[in-house]
Order: structure tokens, then C-alpha cells, then sequence
């Protein structure tokens, strides 16, 4: 059987020309070439697909809904059937003894293969017992599930670093997957994010899919490709922040004009994320700033929910850039100006010389003329 | 008459060397006024957005300087010119910089009024250094005498003004009496606007809040030339130097020149004095000649 | 016959080539002034907001006017002192006073971007009497009327021999009264420079930050009058002798002689005060901070030591008769003397002036031809007046041959 009939098997609407197009988008948001797109869809169709064990905890169970909310249809079945997804405790129709079962045998089946995606904070006060899945602490599934995994995946801000749950005062300890992970001999990516943006997810997946390889990484786990700059530098509204266009209250003429909201409380130039890059569910101007609220920061652990002990920044307070426009698009203290005119200062010269010149001269024939007169007479 | 020209011109140099060693701390000093208004503009909270200049501009009307940018495509002046009030410029303090806003310092006592021939800069009650072109000449004597550099002039045009700040006593965008644009639009209150006094004060109590953070702990336009209405703080590593404001005397430039000025024209005496003088010599002398030494058709005196 | 200090109009022709030269700079100076009135003062010039005068008025005004500050010395030895025997040199000193002051009016009138409320000047409502350039306007202005009032005689001496008998009449009618109030006149004419030439120094004194140490000072009124005294001593015995040469007319060496030695003695009065000021200012360490702060420091004391030996050098001829008496050496004393407070002049006003970083200025062509324009109608207008009415003395007979 071909690609394309599988798929037309399996869903019975989706071509094999769709069914390229999102791996070659999934290939184009990690910075891979677009023949890897082909190259996924071949891996998918020799059934070479990647065990994912999807696990929550304490979450909204947004990053799942993310990804099952993409606009074009049937894209998310494409994402399901790009992997083979062994445990979701959302999407699966089972529940109880037989669902754990099913966590268990995949993890055996697939045993130092399967990736773990874990969506939500994990609790540690009091010995972790605020949340218990199955009879058994969040912690305690984690840890064990994950030690056999070839890379663990935390989406959403919540599992990268504790997000809502970890807000002050944080009351169950909440902590996002990496600490309690800390010390793993196994990669641990961070996609925060509220939600996470489902193609930051897929491209991640398909490339360790097809590559056996994982994107690169920041200090703190997170995907270059994805959250390597800040929103302030790919904003669309840039243009009006660098021209000092500002929205001041909302409603206004400048908010109706699609001005900066920097003024508004736009966390954009502090938040790493790829938002303005990427729309949600591939709606063109689907995030907060293209339909007219400041970012709030989401991303960034210190900021919307705070996280640890740290206290959040209101919505709409703003905050430092951080990273201010290249020194070259504003003129310097003590700018040059004034233009000398070579041809000028020749000219002045020449003028200045032959004045002297002449007055010299003058004075010598006049010296000469009264010391003959004076040894005439 | 037994006064000998000697003695006189003896008498009047010793006269005005007097004036001037009396005068030259004569002249009272001005400070700021206490319900005089202002700006504080803190560059360790400015971002560079430059959402002031647009303002300005809007707020006063004033064309775009497209001139620096190729194809001439957007608003992108060097400095304070002819069609820039205020400007976002950025400091380099080695690795340190910062953003600095510059505009008129609005002085306590400013040099540009004190020079202005015939008053067309003048300083209105509440503190603000205005301009008015029905009696300016342009003849830019203003430009030479402010420290800070801040009065420009239209170089291109048949019918020139002085352009500067004037802390937007007269918008031309419907919010007259609104205060300054530049003030309103800020997004990080980097730049404020109010008494001086309050503004002052304010300042100070972000110094003490926050030592170490600013440059010299201290506000510039406190006592700088005199004082001025518009006050600076700086981060800690970029100096008030690397932010384009001068190392100014605490004397107002404009009271030390006019302590001298006053001091040799006291009351007039001195010209008047002068004058007396050489006519009488000349009608002492007119005697001499008419009685015995005119030449034919030659008068003394010609 | 000729009369050493008797004057007579030189004669002669009036269109040589060298005055067709003088109409051509005049010629393209008028055009720069049309360009100037209809797109404004960046059109023709350099200057810029950073060095606002730019050479208008260190050359244009105060240069031309401490030339012509002949007037002014010769007028305080003769009128102030009773030195009669210097009585001849006043009626050339007054033309080129007259001719120097106009041009230097006429550079502000064009200078100024908005010349139409020039009324203020004259409006004392309007005064804002701490100005010093509102002193600077109103005494030129009154003092240039005041020198063509000098000169009004020897244009009605002339006009008295006119063939015409109704301006000889007239002329007959006039004379005796101008003679008459002539004293009050010329005292005014003491007065009247004494009071501008030292405030066109002082104007500077205001710019404390922006002029370098060398050359700010609150004594800029008493160096600028003594320098305009020596210019003006200098330009006299450079003008009796360019007009010797020029026109064969005799000259009174003697007695230029003796006003280089007076020359002399003000330049010893003003090398004193000018080193005497800037060591006590130095003391202040606020200067010497500014000194270091500016740098350059070799640019700035190579003018200041030129400056220096251009008012020193003179005084080696100024000083001894046997030199001074020859004509050579005398003039180039006085050359010297006008070239040293020309420089000092535009030193304080340009070369020591530096705004803020990154300013700089040098004229354009269009500028130097504009003075250059403007020079050539002080002399144009000098030679007409010398070869038309009796301003000059030691005139030859047959100079109308020339």
C-alpha cells in the first residue's frame, strides 16, 4: 500500500498531497529542509512511527486541546497518526485498570525508545500527595516512566516550569517537569507556553521521528528554533513601537489603528516565544497581540505566573526591553555635522597667502626704496 | 582750570575697574521659581521607544526630517534641528549606554533670554523659557549663548524661526493645556511632567531609594548653570557628560556676564561721562586754533 | 604742486581695469544676496546651528569693522588727546571708517534670517537692555551715520567748487553749520566705538563653556578695544601707504612713524592684560578643568601663540625710530598689527568656539565670495570717493593723468 491509500484508509478524506504539506510545515518550523517533509511522511508510511506516552498532571488540558484545535481539519489526526500515541488519558476511549495497562505495555514494548510528553505541574509538597493518577503520586509515575524513555517532552508552561499552579502562593509546591526530573541521563525539552503552540510540538516530535535527533536547545531546555528570540523582535506591530506609535488606553484611536501595546503592558520584549511567527490554529493574526492585547508573557517563568516564590507582573504593567534596537538606528550624543568643503579651504588658503604674500612683498620694495633714498641723501 | 587730562582718564579707568570688581557678584542670582513647572526624565527607565519625538511632532505640527534615511522614507533626525523639538539619542559610556531625551533645559535663569535683543525669548511666569518670532531679528545670538545648544534655527527657508521646546504651551493637536505630549505618551514614565519642585524632590527620594543606581547620586539641573527646570538622572556608568549635558558653573553664565555688563554701565556714567569729556576737549581746544593757527578753508574740528 | 597735509581729490579715471574687477565680485556678490533673500541663509552659506555666525561676523563685522577703526584711533589722538598734527590722516581714516562700517551693517542686515522686525532696534519699548548684541546694533547703526556725517564735508568742499550753482549754493549754505556741530559729532565718534568695539568682544563673554580657556574672559571688552585700536593704527599706515604706491601721492613717514609708536604702547597695554588675565583665570581650577576637557590643546595654543607673536613682533620696529622711519618696515608692522587682531577677533569668535562634539564648520565658496564681494565694494567706493573729493593728502598735480 502506498501513502496515499493509507491515509485514505485510515481517515477517508485526507490526500497524500495534504498529508506532505503538514510534515513539510512541521519540517519548516524546526529548520529542517523541506525534502525532510517527505522524508517524515515515508517513515510514517513504513510504520516507522515513534511511541508517545502522554502524560497530565496538574493542567488545564489546553495543550492538548491546542493541538486537537487546529483549523484545518484532520490535521490532528495527521499529527496523531504521524505518531503512534500509546497512552492519552484524554483522547483514549478506555479508563481505570485497563488504561494503566495500556501505559504499562508500551513502556515495556518500547522499552528506551517511547517519548514522554508531559502536560501539567507536578506537586511536591507534603510527600507530593495532591495529585495522584492511578493510585500512584505524580512524582513517583514520572519518574518511573520516564527512566526508561529516549527523551522527555514538557509541554506547556505549567510542565516546563510550573506555571498557573505554581503561581504565588503556590500552595502545592507545584514544579514544572525538568526539577523533578533534574539529574535524568535523558533529554528533557521544554515547549512553555499557554497553551504551547502545537506545531512547536509536532516539529520536535518529527525530528526525532525521522532524524533520531532533538533541535537545540537554550539554558533552559527550550527549542532555539522556537524561543530562541523574543516576540518584540518578530512583532508585526514593530514598526509602530519603533516609530513610537503607542496605544494608550484600549479602545482608542491608536488601539483601533493597531498600534503598539507596549504602553498597554506588552511583556513581548521580554518573552522568548515564536507567536508573532506562528498563528494559532493557522489563523493568520491569531495570537493575543494580533487581535489587540498586550502579550502577557506566558512563556516566561517571573512574569505572568510568577513561578517558584516569585511574585507575577501585572498584566498591565510594562517592563524593561531586553533587548534594546542595534545602536546604530539612533543617533549618537554628539552626531557630525557641518560640512568642510575642500575646494573651500584651498580657495581660503590661497586667499589668506596671497594677502600675506603681497603685504610682504610690498613692505620689502618699500624698505629697499627708503634705504637707497637714505644713502642717496 | 587746573584738572588735567591726565588725571581724568586716570579717574575713569580707576573708576571702572572699581565698577567692575564691585559688580561682578552684583547681580542677584535667579533660581527657579516655586510654582514653576518642569520635566524629570530618568534615563535609567527610558527604553529608547521614542514615542516622545512622534508626539512632539504631532503635538507641534512639525514636518518630518526625512533627510538621513535613503529615499527619504521615514522621520529620522541626527539632533535638535529646525523641525525637532526633542530627540531620543542614545549614550556610550564604553560598555554602558544609555537612552537620553534631549530638549530645552527650560533654565532658571537662561542665558538665550538674557542675550535675546529684543526680549522674542523671554521666561513666563510659571517657568517656561517661550519664544515668540514677532520680535525675534534672527539674528542667533541664542544659539551661541545656550550651554546646551538647544535653539535651532530653519536654515532653509526665506522666513526662519528659532525652533525649541516650549513645553507645548501652545499644541497645535487640540489638548492645549494638557502639558507636554512627550510627557503624556511615555509608556515607562521616563520622562514626567509637573512643579519642578515636586519633580525635585521625586527625584531625590529614587536616589535615596535606590543607592548606587544613579550617577553621582545626584539630579542634574539642581544647581547646574543656575539651575533648570528640566532635571536628569542617569544610570550609575553612563556620566551626565556621555549624555550630552555640559559641566556647568553653579553661577548662571547669564549672571556672571551681566554682573560685568552692569558693573561698567552703572547707571550710565560712564558713557556720559566719556562724551562730556571729549567735547570739552575739543571746545578747549577750539579757542587756540581760531585765534592763531586755522588753516585757509580748514576748520578744527573737521 | 603737493601738500603733505593739505587734502585734494586724487583725479583720474575712475573705470580702471582693477575697479572692473572690484564690479565683478560685486556683480556676483549681489547674486549671492538674491539667493539668500529668496531661499534663506543654508543656501549660500555653511553656517549651521553649531556655529551659528559662521565668518559673517568675525570677518564681515568685526574684522572690517577693526580695520575700520582707523577712524576711531586717529580720532581719539586728534580730537581726545589734541594731537593736531594728525590731522591729516583723519579725513582718509573717516572714508574708510565710513565705507568699513556700512559693509559691516550691510553683512548683519543680510546676515540676520529675520531682517523685516529690525524695527525693534529702533523701538526702545521692545529693548531688552541686558543685551549685548542690542548695544552692539544701535551703536553701529548710529555710529555709521555718524562717520558719513564726518564725511559729508569733504563731499560739500567739493561741491562748493561745483560748476552747478545751485548745489554750490546749497553747499556754501550747509558747511558752515556742519562745522559747527561737528564737535558733538566727533565726540559721539568717540564714544560710539568705544562703547561697540569692546562689546563686539564681550558678546563672548556669556558663552563661559564653549569658548576655550584661552580666549573667554570678562575682560573681552578691554582686549577687543585695545586690539581695534592697534587694527586701526595698522590700517591707517597700510591704507597712506597702498594709496602711496598706488597713486603716487606723497605721504608724511614722520608722523605714521609716530603713530606706530603709539600703536606700539597700546599693544604692550594689551599683551600685558591678555597674559595678566589668563594666568589669574587659570588659577580657577573650574577653567582648567574646561581647558582639559576641551583637548586639542596643540591645535589651540598654536593659534594663541600665533596670535601672540603676531601682537609681539610688530613692536620690534614699533619701538626703535631708525627702524620705524622706513616705510617698509613700518608697514609691515602694521600689516602685522591688522593681521594679529584679525586673528585674535576670529579666534575668540570661531576657531575657540566648539559648541558640543561633532560640530564643525568651514565657509563655502559662495561665503568667501560674499566677502570678498562685500571687501570690493568698501574699496570700489573708496577710490571713488579718494579720486572724486579732497580726502587725501600729499596729492600730485598731475594725478589726473593716472
Amino acid at each position: 500500500m502506498g501513502i496515499g491509500s493509507v491515509f485514505e484508509a485510515a481517515s477517508g478524506s485526507v490526500t497524500r498531497r495534504d498529508f506532505i504539506k503538514v510534515c513539510s510545515a512541521a519540517a519548516a518550523a524546526v529548520g529542517l529542509p523541506a525534502w525532510a517533509g517527505e522524508k517524515m511522511a515515508e517513515k510514517v508510511a513504513k510504520g516507522q512511527k515513534p511511541s508517545v506516552i502522554w502524560l497530565h498532571y496538574q493542567e488545564c488540558t489546553g495543550c492538548t486541546e491546542s493541538l486537537l484545535r487546529s483549523s484545518a481539519p484532520d490535521v490532528a489526526e495527521l499529527i496523531l497518526d504521524l505518531v503512534s500515541l500509546d497512552y492519552h488519558e484524554t483522547l483514549f476511549a478506555a479508563s481505570g485498570k485497563q488504561l494503566e495497562a495500556a501505559l504499562e505495555k508500551a513502556m515495556e514494548e518500547n522499552k528506551g525508545e517511547y517519548i514522554v510528553v508531559v502536560e501539567g505541574a507536578i506537586p511536591l509538597k507534603d510527600d507530593g500527595i495532591y495529585c495522584y493518577v492511578g493510585g500512584e503520586k505524580a512524582a513517583a509515575t514520572l519518574k518511573r516512566v520516564a527512566a526508561d524513555a529516549a527523551a522527555v517532552i514538557a509541554i506547556g508552561s505549567c510542565a516546563s516550569w510550573g506555571g498557573i499552579p505554581a503561581s504565588y502562593p503556590n500552595p502545592t509546591n507545584a514544579v514544572g517537569a525538568p526539577q523533578v526530573l533534574a539529574g535524568l541521563p535523558r533529554p528533557i525539552i521544554t515547549l512553555p507556553g499557554c497553551p504551547a503552540n502545537p506545531y512547536n510540538l509536532l516539529g520536535t516530535v518529527l525530528q526525532y521521528a525521522t532524524f533520531r535527533s532533538l533541535p537545540k536547545l537554550d539554558s533552559q531546555n527550550r527549542p532555539l528554533f522556537a524561543y530562541g528570540r523574543v516576540i518584540h523582535e518578530d512583532c508585526q506591530r514593530r514598526a509602530h513601537f519603533d516609530a513610537g506609535r503607542f496605544a494608550q488606553l484600549f479602545g482608542d484611536e491608536g488601539h483601533r489603528n493597531g498600534h503598539c501595546l507596549y504602553k498597554l503592558g506588552c511583556k513581548g520584549p521580554q518573552t522568548h516565544a515564536n507567536c508573532a511567527l506562528m498563528d494559532f490554529c493557522e489563523v493568520p493574526g491569531a495570537w493575543p497581540v494580533g487581535i489587540g492585547h498586550p502579550c502577557v508573557g506566558c512563556t516566561e517563568q517571573g512574569i505572568l505566573f510568577g513561578g517558584d516564590t516569585k511574585r507575577e507582573t501585572p498584566i498591565y504593567t510594562n517592563l524593561p526591553i531586553e533587548k534594546p534596537t542595534a545602536p546604530l538606528a539612533y543617533p549618537g550624543v554628539g552626531p557630525a555635522q557641518g560640512r568642510i568643503a575642500p575646494a573651500a579651504t584651498a580657495v581660503a588658503g590661497l586667499a589668506i597667502g596671497a594677502v600675506a604674500g603681497a603685504a610682504f612683498a610690498a613692505s620689502r620694495k618699500l624698505a629697499k626704496e627708503d634705504r637707497d633714498d637714505e644713502g642717496k641723501g | 582750570m587746573t584738572i588735567s587730562r591726565r588725571s581724568v582718564l586716570q579717574l575713569l579707568a580707576a573708576g571702572g575697574a572699581a565698577a567692575i570688581a564691585d559688580r561682578a557678584d552684583a547681580r542677584d542670582p535667579r533660581p527657579s521659581g516655586p510654582d514653576d513647572v518642569g520635566m524629570l526624565f530618568d534615563a535609567t527607565l527610558c527604553v529608547g521607544c521614542r514615542a516622545c519625538q512622534s508626539a512632539c511632532k504631532e503635538a507641534n505640527a512639525l514636518p518630518a526630517d526625512r533627510e538621513q534615511v535613503p529615499g527619504g522614507i521615514y522621520d529620522a533626525p541626527l539632533d535638535l534641528n529646525g523641525s525637532t523639538k526633542t530627540i531620543v539619542k542614545l549614550a556610550v559610556q564604553g560598555e554602558a549606554s544609555a537612552y537620553v531625551k534631549t530638549q530645552c533645559m527650560h533654565c532658571a535663569d537662561p542665558s538665550c533670554v538674557s542675550v535675546c535683543m529684543a526680549g522674542a525669548l523671554h521666561k513666563l511666569p510659571n517657568g517656561v523659557v517661550a519664544y515668540g518670532k514677532d520680535t525675534c531679528v534672527g539674528c542667533r545670538y541664542c544659539q551661541i549663548a545656550c550651554p546646551f545648544n538647544v535653539p535651532k534655527f530653519q536654515w532653509h527657508t526665506a522666513v526662519p524661526v528659532i525652533v525649541k521646546c516650549e513645553l507645548c504651551r501652545d499644541r497645535k493637536d487640540g489638548k492645549q493645556g494638557k502639558g507636554p505630549a512627550c510627557c503624556e505618551v511615555c509608556p515607562r514614565g521616563a520622562v514626567k511632567y509637573g512643579k519642578r519642585s515636586a519633580l525635585l524632590a521625586e527625584a531625590k527620594e529614587r536616589i535615596r531609594q535606590s543607592p548606587g543606581r544613579y550617577f553621582e547620586e545626584r539630579v542634574f539641573g539642581e544647581l547646574d548653570g543656575g539651575g533648570t527646570n528640566v532635571l536628569y538622572l542617569s544610570p550609575k556608568e553612563v556620566s551626565f557628560k556621555a549624555l550630552g549635558l555640559p559641566a556647568l558653573p553653579r553661577t548662571a553664565p547669564a549672571a556672571s556676564a551681566e554682573a560685568v555688563q552692569h558693573g561698567i554701565y552703572t547707571l550710565g556714567i560712564a558713557p556720559v561721562a566719556l562724551y562730556a569729556y571729549v567735547t570739552w576737549a575739543q571746545l578747549r581746544a577750539r579757542p587756540k586754533a581760531e585765534s592763531g593757527g586755522a588753516k585757509p578753508g580748514h576748520a578744527e574740528g573737521e | 604742486m603737493s601738500d603733505a597735509s593739505h587734502e585734494a581729490p586724487l583725479g583720474g579715471r575712475i573705470l580702471t581695469p582693477a575697479f572692473k574687477l572690484m564690479l565683478l565680485l560685486i556683480a556676483s556678490w549681489a547674486v549671492i544676496v538674491v539667493f539668500r533673500l529668496f531661499l534663506g541663509l543654508g543656501a549660500v552659506s555653511a553656517q549651521n546651528d553649531g556655529y551659528a555666525w559662521g565668518i559673517w561676523k568675525p570677518l564681515n563685522v568685526v574684522t572690517f569693522t577693526g580695520v575700520a577703526a582707523g577712524a576711531f584711533a586717529v580720532g581719539i589722538l586728534t580730537y581726545a588727546f589734541n594731537r593736531g598734527e594728525y590731522h591729516p590722516l583723519v579725513r582718509s581714516a573717516v572714508m574708510a571708517g565710513a565705507m568699513g562700517y556700512t559693509l559691516a551693517g550691510t553683512s548683519v542686515l543680510i546676515d540676520l534670517g529675520r531682517w523685516w522686525n529690525l524695527w525693534v532696534v529702533f523701538w526702545p519699548p521692545a529693548w531688552n537692555l541686558n543685551s549685548v548684541l542690542l548695544e552692539v546694533a544701535i551703536c553701529v547703526m548710529a555710529y555709521t551715520l555718524v562717520l558719513w556725517v564726518e564725511v559729508s564735508p569733504t563731499v560739500l568742499e567739493q561741491l562748493e567748487r561745483s560748476p552747478n550753482p545751485r548745489l554750490a549754493g546749497a553747499a556754501r549754505k550747509v558747511l558752515p553749520v556742519l562745522r559747527r556741530i561737528l564737535p558733538f559729532v566727533i565726540s559721539l565718534a568717540i564714544l560710539l566705538p568705544t562703547m561697540h568695539q569692546s562689546s563686539l568682544g564681550y558678546l563672548f563673554g556669556i558663552s563661559v563653556t564653549k569658548t576655550h580657556p584661552f580666549w573667554h574672559s570678562y575682560w573681552l571688552s578691554a582686549l577687543f578695544l585695545a586690539s581695534c585700536l592697534t587694527m586701526g593704527f595698522g590700517a591707517v599706515i597700510l591704507i597712506e601707504n597702498v594709496t602711496a604706491m598706488l597713486y603716487g601721492r606723497k605721504i608724511d613717514q614722520p608722523l605714521l612713524a609716530r603713530l606706530g609708536g603709539v600703536a606700539g604702547w597700546i599693544v604692550v597695554g594689551y599683551l600685558a592684560l591678555r597674559l595678566g588675565d589668563l594666568a589669574w583665570r587659570f588659577r580657577d581650577p573650574e577653567v582648567l578643568a574646561r581647558y582639559r576637557e576641551m583637548g586639542s590643546q596643540g591645535f589651540y595654543g598654536f593659534f594663541f601663540l600665533l596670535e601672540l607673536a603676531l601682537f609681539a613682533a610688530p613692536l620690534a620696529v614699533l619701538f626703535r625710530r631708525p627702524l620705524r622711519a622706513n616705510r617698509g618696515h613700518l608697514f609691515l608692522a602694521g600689516f602685522l598689527l591688522l593681521a594679529g587682531g584679525a586673528l585674535y577677533r576670529f579666534d575668540t569668535y570661531l576657531t575657540s568656539y566648539q559648541p558640543s562634539a561633532g560640530w564643525s564648520y568651514f565657509p563655502t565658496i559662495t561665503e568667501l565670495l560674499f566677502s570678498a564681494g562685500l571687501g570690493a565694494i568698501g574699496v570700489a567706493v573708496y577710490v571713488l570717493f579718494v579720486k572724486l573729493f579732497p580726502i587725501l593728502t600729499g596729492v600730485e598735480k598731475d594725478a589726473a593723468a593716472r
